[in-house]
């Protein structure tokens, strides 16, 4: 187009053209219908002046009016219809996180006023995300104070972060390049200035990049490992057979029957309730009261650790009783 | 001066209404001024990043309750329905008086918030930001809202007793004005939607100021639960300002277009429906908050549906414009304009609606740009509308028609040039609420503030012109218009008890166009 | 104070009825206004069970019952009231009013002993924000959720209790044959209102969390 601005940011996701493709439709749809308003109206403002010999109105017979009502009724209802459709069918896409056994898991931290994120190698980062194109990346988000939102225009990805929550967002990005990341939830006095980049790199050059990061840390699982050693929580999870508390293997992903009956998928909301509030969610054969809470006992970095840690746990053997 | 400040007529507390709400019209539009000075370049250099926060907020708590809200139900609807009912007074008029003092004293408390050092939570008061982390007035501006929210439900409650039990006799349901039916409509939402709004603003202020925990995820609250609350109140609260607005211009239309409204019953019809609907779609601001994905589905097909009955108005109004006698008089124009921007910001709701594309542009300056449409290019044009429609009733004067015109043309093409930017910088990602930008939105930023200042200019004109009709204009006569509503029966500006002689009322249809008398004002025969 | 027909009404039945929908609009309002404190409670018990399971049981029921049986009174002396207005017997009206102003009273005595019972053992709703480790959900949550809700109904009853002082007081000096019944027939839709909020309260509150 040779506007002087382009209507949206390059696609650079594997939904985003999907977006793009909603976002053309319902544009057009709007488009044509506020063109056509503005015809008719102007239209009869013309052709129904008033003038000598048209002073007063000639009306309408009651049929054609309710005729014509409900045909208008119907008619946008179905165009409603179609557009509702559309956009909840491609939500379907976004809202879908995808089980990749490749993808990366990155736990992003958002606190006024930045962002910052850590590898599942350990590397952390602040205010840049490096990622490899082609990949899923499955963000793992959590935020210290206020409500904060991850926003990628050119990946057309929004997902408020509240605090108290985990949420989970993801993207695969298609092209290398330099992406604006913005908060876009309101926080407070720098919210403006709360952006990021997400830089998209060819796979190889990731593995590089990501080869030549810092070892002194330890990579995430590591860290959650030894944060779970030190709060002792081996102590019930790995002893099954004194079945104080349900077993952690395999249990990432799956969903867990409770002992009220009801039942419930064990994300990474999940984990981090069951690790500040123990007693919210009981697990089907097992007691209240059992564990105490260690909401005041880790902080939402060290509960990111130790998500991580039962997450990569997913995989592991011992679980079916 | 006494006898305006214990007035129980609802015509004199509709001026003191009018009064009001033009001082916080004037100092919330002096605030966007500012913004709009400020957004000019991409760097935070006129004020700073707080001080702007401070002023959007602002700006959004003084326009959307101290002058959306309240305008078009407390002015044209308190003046004007007792007229069209054929009733000296609403039912209760001590609480009308009263509910203009609690008014104030919520106006007084918010400035008091301002003067002290401000609020930068935004309009939205999202918690935990606004209970535990904002440095700012929080307690004394929520209890100012709260004061604001009483004065609605008062409002709400003599506006629905009135409309049941003071119509004239043989005024039928069927029989209302739309203008009624749509202030209907309006009450119901406001008896029903702001009690939540209060309690949820009172459960902020003892969150916050008694240290309580209610919203704070730290003590186990839910900020979504807020969020719930607020929507609850603040989404049907949109069509507290809009119905109104939709109800001016569902009686200038015919007046201006000389003939019946086209599907009366389903304009009627659609102001109830878009009442019942406007309380069932608030999830669709929260689709990336986190809530169900089950949720988001059924916000967003119900906030399609609500979509149908607006635009059964817009259809039913082209309808009566259609096969008529149209005169393009200063409140026709406004009401013209209102139809193509209310249709532009109903089409781009139904892009936020739609739930894949609300991802990208929710929370971004598309937000902006449609609200504003709706608000500024809606309910504002109808409210103007009405204003200038009704003026040689509730004046006795009639304006320059010259000079309403030029300014209804103005105010479109300021409106158009400050919001229509807005759509694109949304679309291209820039998100709302930002003191600064990257600098490659300037070029959109620059001209929707050059657009601000044409608006701006479209704002002074009718004050100027209005005030200077009251001194030079000349005697309205009882109806200029030609029009066929009750209050057009009575003198302008009407007695004290409405009408002179309540038996001398002629009730039947409402918009008896066909065999309407012709209109007196000079001028009427030509164009 | 005479029942004279005010402006804008010419007939008395009219206005009655007028002032009767008025208050149930209110109410209406009155409704949603308190429906925000249930979903607030819904919302913490679905999300918090335990704490319920814990602090539940440190309401006295007995007591509870009791402010409900002066209540439940309360509202009998009030249809009295409503009763004797229209039929104009200034007396048993001055009197019901009277008996309906002390069971509430006596309702908001027992609610203002309980409240300084719990301040007393520390059960305060007030978030200490110094204590670290009492972050997170805990008693003050509970006795937060507590004290809004019954704060917010006992508000309610003062605010009955000036009503029906100022009932009082008018049909005291007014002749019985000038009694008006519409504003006591509206405090009294009022009354039973914020009678009925308790009567959720109560069970919602005390009882159901006690083990059964």
């Amino acid at each position: 187009m040779s506007l002087p601005f382009e209507l949206m940011p390059a696609a650079a996701s594997t939904t985003s053209d999907a977006v793009d493709l909603v976002a053309l439709l319902v544009f057009a749809i709007i488009g044509l219908v506020s063109l056509g308003v503005i015809v008719a109206m102007v239209w009869i403002v013309v052709r129904d002046r008033r003038r000598p010999g048209n002073l007063t109105g000639r009306g309408h017979h009651t049929a054609t009016i309710w005729r014509t009502e409900f045909l208008f009724c119907g008619l946008t209802g179905a165009v409603f219809l179609g557009l509702f459709t559309l956009g909840a069918v491609v939500f379907d896409g976004l809202a879908r996180v995808p089980a990749d056994a490749d993808a990366l898991d990155v736990s992003v931290t958002a606190k006024r006023w930045m962002w910052s994120f850590q590898h599942p190698g350990g590397r952390r980062e602040l205010s840049q995300l490096h990622v490899p194109a082609g990949r899923a990346v499955r963000l793992h988000l959590a935020s210290e104070d206020v409500i904060h939102s991850f926003y990628v225009p050119a990946f057309r990805l929004k997902q408020d972060v509240v605090p108290g929550w985990q949420r989970t967002a993801w993207f695969r990005a298609t092209a290398p390049g330099t992406y604006a990341l913005a908060c876009a939830e309101y926080c407070g006095t720098e919210h403006a200035l709360m952006r990021a980049e997400v830089v998209v790199m060819p796979p190889h050059v990731y593995d590089h990049w990501l080869a030549q990061g810092d070892d002194e840390r330890p990579p995430l699982v590591a860290a959650g490992r030894a944060l779970f050693e030190r709060l002792d929580c081996g102590a019930c999870h790995e002893s099954h057979q004194r079945r104080r508390a349900p077993p952690l293997e395999g249990l990432y992903g799956r969903t867990v029957a409770l002992r009220d009956g009801g039942s419930v998928l064990a994300d990474d909301d999940y984990i981090r309730r069951s690790i500040l509030r123990p007693d919210a969610d009981i697990v089907a054969d097992y007691q209240s009261g059992v564990m105490p809470t260690y909401a005041g006992l880790v902080d939402d970095d060290e509960l990111l650790l130790l998500v991580a840690y039962v997450r990569s746990l997913a995989a592991a053997e011992g679980v079916s009783p | 001066m006494k006898s305006w400040l214990t007035t129980t007529d609802h015509k004199r507390i509709a001026l003191l209404y009018l009064g009001t709400m033009t001082l916080f019209f004037t100092l919330g539009g002096l605030l966007a001024t500012v913004l709009r000075v400020e957004l000019a370049t991409p760097a935070s250099d006129l004020v700073a990043a707080d001080t702007y926060n401070r002023l959007f907020t602002l700006h959004g708590v003084i326009m959307v309750f101290f002058f959306l809200i309240p305008s078009i139900p407390t002015f044209l609807g308190n003046y004007l329905l007792p007229l069209m009912l054929g009733a000296p007074d609403l039912a209760f008029p001590r609480l009308n008086l009263a509910s203009w003092y609690v008014f104030v004293a919520g106006g007084l408390l918010t400035l008091t918030a301002m003067i002290a050092g401000g609020l930068d939570t935004g309009w939205t008061f999202y918690t935990p930001y606004s209970t535990v982390f904002s440095d700012s007035h929080v307690v004394l501006a929520v209890l100012g809202v709260f004061l604001a929210g009483l004065s609605s439900v008062f409002t709400g409650i003599n506006f629905i007793v009135t409309i049941h039990r003071l119509r004239a006799p043989g005024l039928t349901w069927l029989r209302l004005p739309l203008f009624v039916w749509s202030l209907y409509a309006t009450s119901l939402i406001l008896v029903l939607a702001t009690p939540v709004l209060a309690m949820t603003l009172l459960l902020v202020a003892i969150e916050r100021g008694l240290q309580i925990g209610i919203f704070d995820p730290a003590t186990g609250g839910s900020p979504l639960l807020f969020q719930h609350f607020f929507w609850f109140y603040s989404h049907p609260a949109v069509y507290i300002m809009i119905l109104p607005g939709m109800g001016v211009i569902s009686e200038v239309i015919p007046c201006f277009s000389r003939n019946r409204p086209f599907g009366y019953a389903f304009v009627a019809a659609s102001s109830l429906a878009i009442a019942v609907f406007g309380f069932l779609v608030w999830g669709h601001h929260m689709f990336v908050a986190g809530q169900s994905y089950f949720a988001s589905v059924v916000f967003s097909f119900l906030s399609f549906a609500v979509a149908v009955p607006s635009g059964v108005k817009v259809f039913s109004w082209l309808g009566t414009m259609h096969r008529g006698a149209i005169w393009l008089t200063t409140p026709m124009i406004y009401a013209l304009g209102f139809i193509a921007l209310f249709t532009v910001g109903g089409g781009t709701g139904l892009a936020l609606a739609t739930l894949a594309l609300d991802v990208h542009l929710h929370d971004t300056y598309f937000v902006v740009a449609h609200f504003h449409t709706i608000m500024v290019g809606g309910m504002l044009m109808a409210y103007l509308g009405g204003l200038h429609f009704w003026w040689p009733k509730i004046s006795g004067r009639l304006y320059s028609e010259r000079w309403g015109r030029i300014a209804a043309y103005i105010l479109l093409v300021g409106f158009l040039l400050t919001f229509l930017p807005q759509f694109i910088l949304g679309t291209q990602g820039l998100p709302r609420r930002t003191a600064s930008y990257p600098p490659e939105y300037q070029f959109l930023q620059g001209l929707s503030s050059a657009g601000a200042t044409i608006l701006a200019v479209g704002y002074v004109l009718p004050a100027i012109y209005l005030l200077a009709s009251l001194v030079r204009g000349r005697p309205a006569g009882d109806n200029p218009w030609g029009a066929t509503g009750l209050e057009w029966q009575t003198t302008s500006p009407p007695p004290p008890h409405n009408f002179l002689d309540q038996g001398t009322l002629v009730v039947g249809d409402p918009y008896d166009y066909p065999n309407a008398p012709q209109p007196t004002i000079a001028g009427a025969g030509d164009v | 104070m005479p029942e004279a027909v005010r402006e804008p009404f010419t007939d008395l039945a009219h206005q009655r009825d007028a002032v009767a929908l008025g208050m149930w609009a209110f109410l209406g309002q009155e409704v949603l206004f308190f429906g925000v404190l249930f979903v607030l409670y819904t919302s913490l018990r679905v999300r918090h069970p335990e704490l319920f399971a814990a602090f539940g049981p440190l309401l006295d029921w007995r007591l509870a019952t009791v402010m409900t049986v002066a209540l439940l009174l309360s509202s009998f002396t009030m249809a009295l009231a409503v009763r004797f207005a229209f039929t104009r017997v200034r007396g048993r009206l001055v009197f019901t009013l009277l008996a309906t102003m002390i069971l509430g009273a006596a309702f908001l005595t027992m609610k203002g002993w309980e409240y300084a019972h719990h301040l007393a053992r520390g059960e305060t709703p007030i978030v200490d924000l110094a204590d670290t480790l009492a972050a997170g959900p805990g008693m003050a949550t509970f006795f937060g959720l507590y004290f809004v809700l019954t704060g917010f109904h006992a508000l309610h009853v003062l605010g009955g209790l000036v009503a029906l002082a100022w009932l009082t007081l008018a049909a005291w000096r007014t002749p019985a044959s000038d009694l008006r019944g519409s504003p006591v027939m509206a405090v009294g839709l009022y009354w039973h209102f914020v009678d009925i909020v308790w009567l959720f309260l109560f069970p919602a509150l005390y009882l159901a969390a006690r083990p059964t």
